[in-house]
């Protein structure tokens, strides 16, 4: 009895996080980026490539938040299309094969536009439902 | 060139005192990093993993494990150090400590790393072959789904740690990203298989990668081939005394060197809710000792945040174009016996064949720590195979291995 209990509130617990992915992921976010031409539009495979390490034909610096916020999460679902714990196993094997370089990280979504906006060439996301903030471009739309 | 190439790479103690002589200089350095790089002069990282394993047959024994629950066989620590110079140039340190009496515990890997631009990097020293999908990351659990991934295509006997060179381009457009990579190198050192270990040397190795993505899809290819020499010292003395006795030709085709060819391709699909991982390998060699290998896995997973379970499937099957037995029987009762030596060599060739169906649960606990389960149901076949010890008693090798681990990054 006590390990149908156990089961049962894994289970319970891990739906909980799983709509919690889901409805993260559901939100819509831009991605912004502080560059002199206003005109640059990226694919999703440009901006996957981005964040996931490679290169494109811009020169852009990604960054991303800290685990925990709701854009990040968001940011993985919509655009790169993967939970939380496979964007984490994919920079494990992309760091210990000394293969790419993984994006700066800022606490939140406020720290990374503020980061942004000092920095001309660096590029983040934002959840959709935020003005877009003043001197960055917005680069990509997911749908 | 040869074996002796990058000496002073080698010297791990030089490259060591190194490390701490920049570490020492390290502000100065530090006030040359760019901001973006957001690197520390020496970033210090780690992995680790805790696997417990049981193995259902009191008489079988698979990689060690046995029917008694043991954390000694896959266990073990990594430390990493970069020693970041400037934005484009590095030194890379990586060493483990393994629980397993096969595996030594040692710097695997130095290397510097050279960006020369944004697509191009260079690396120059000790580093792993890369063969596979996972070849420089098959110790990091924490990167893969399985407790173990699939032995028919990640057995320990072709992660060859090489003195040599690789270069590495990548390339994207506005659907498409990949890399182009090439590798020359060269190994010397013991390898053990299945309880035998043999001095072994790789010359002249190299190859070719290729890598694409395309929305969730990656695809990698490649193509490596070297020269090499196992020195099993039993044959090395068994064919010793068939050419003392002038059997010349008996004792060259127990072949222990020539050259070894290998081919891979993979794929990965990678999705919010499902993946799907299919790798394929094959060997092909011109002498005796290295059979020919096809193997591959196909694992089928399906994410439930923070939870992630897969279902894999592996198969190997190997061959070996065995010599005739031209030493006759009955004559003289001296080259009577050596003839029945040598067909208990042939008797005894290692066996690689392997089934196998896993089905194994990953939790994902903290963006540092991974709780994994995992069963496997292994087929064997009629000899050694990768068990490491066999049984009258189950002579088709069929058991049960059951694992559980702790995976986690620093």
């Amino acid at each position: 009895m006590k390990y149908l209990f156990f089961i049962i509130s894994l289970l319970l617990y891990a739906t909980s996080l799983e709509a919690e992915q889901e409805n993260s992921s559901a939100r819509h976010v831009y991605v912004v980026a502080n560059i002199a031409a206003k005109d640059i539009s990226l694919s999703r495979q440009e901006v996957k490539n981005l964040f996931m390490g490679g290169v494109i034909d811009y020169e852009l610096v990604p960054v991303t938040m800290a685990e925990g916020n709701r854009e990040r999460t968001a940011f993985h679902g919509k655009v790169l299309g993967l939970t939380d714990a496979r964007v984490r196993s994919y920079w494990a094997q992309m760091k210990f094969s000394g293969r790419k370089q993984a994006p700066y990280v800022t606490e939140n979504q406020a720290e990374a536009i503020k980061f942004v906006q000092n920095n001309e060439g660096t590029v983040t996301y934002i959840n959709a439902s935020t003005p877009i903030p003043d001197g960055l471009t917005v680069v990509y739309t997911s749908n | 060139m040869g074996i002796k190439f990058l000496n002073i790479i080698k010297n791990y103690k030089c490259a060591l005192l190194a490390l701490f002589f920049f570490a020492q200089h390290s502000e100065q350095l530090q006030a040359a990093e760019s901001y973006l790089a957001q690197k520390d002069v020496i970033e210090v990282s780690g992995f680790g993993r805790l696997v417990g394993g049981y193995l259902d047959d009191p008489d079988l024994e698979f990689q060690r494990y046995s029917d008694s629950i043991s954390f000694g066989e896959q266990s073990l620590l990594g430390l990493r150090l970069d020693l970041n110079i400037n934005d484009k140039l590095k030194i890379v340190t990586q060493g483990i400590l393994h629980s397993s009496e096969d595996r030594d515990s040692e710097i695997q890997w130095l290397y510097l790393q050279y960006q020369a631009t944004r697509s191009l990097s260079v690396r120059l020293g000790r580093q792993r072959m890369p063969f596979f999908d996972f070849s420089e990351t098959n110790d990091v659990g924490f990167a893969y789904p399985w407790i173990t991934p699939p032995l028919q295509v990640y057995s320990n006997f072709l992660f060859f740690d090489i003195d040599g060179a690789m270069a590495s381009y990548e390339f994207s457009s506005k659907g498409v990203s990949g890399a182009v990579e090439a590798y020359w190198g060269e190994f010397e050192g013991d390898l053990t298989v299945a309880e035998t270990t043999a001095f072994t040397t790789v010359d002249n190795g190299h190859g070719l990668i290729l890598k694409l993505n395309f929305d969730a899809f990656s695809f990698r290819a490649s193509h490596h081939r070297t020269k090499i020499d196992i020195g099993l010292k039993p044959i090395l003395e068994f064919k010793s005394i068939l050419s003392n006795v002038g059997l010349i030709e008996s004792a060259n085709s127990l072949g222990l060197a020539g050259q070894l060819e290998f081919s891979q391709a993979s794929l990965n699909y990678d999705s919010f809710d499902y993946f799907l991982k299919a790798e394929v390998t094959r060997y092909d060699s011109d002498f005796l000792f290295f059979p020919d290998v096809n193997s591959g896995y196909i694992t089928a997973g399906y994410n439930f945040y923070p939870f992630s379970m897969h279902f894999t499937y592996a198969l190997s099957k190997e061959s070996y174009i065995l010599p005739n037995n031209s030493i006759p029987k009955g004559l003289a009762p001296q080259i009577t016996a050596l003839s029945f030596a040598f067909d208990q060599t042939l008797d005894n060739l290692n066996n690689y064949g392997l089934e196998s169906t896993s089905i194994g649960v990953r939790y994902d606990w903290n963006e540092n720590i991974a709780l994994k389960a995992e069963i496997t149901k292994l087929n064997g076949e009629a000899t050694r195979g990768l068990f490491t010890r066999n049984s009258e008693t189950n002579p088709k090798n069929k058991a049960n291995l059951i694992q559980v681990a702790v995976e986690w990054v620093f």
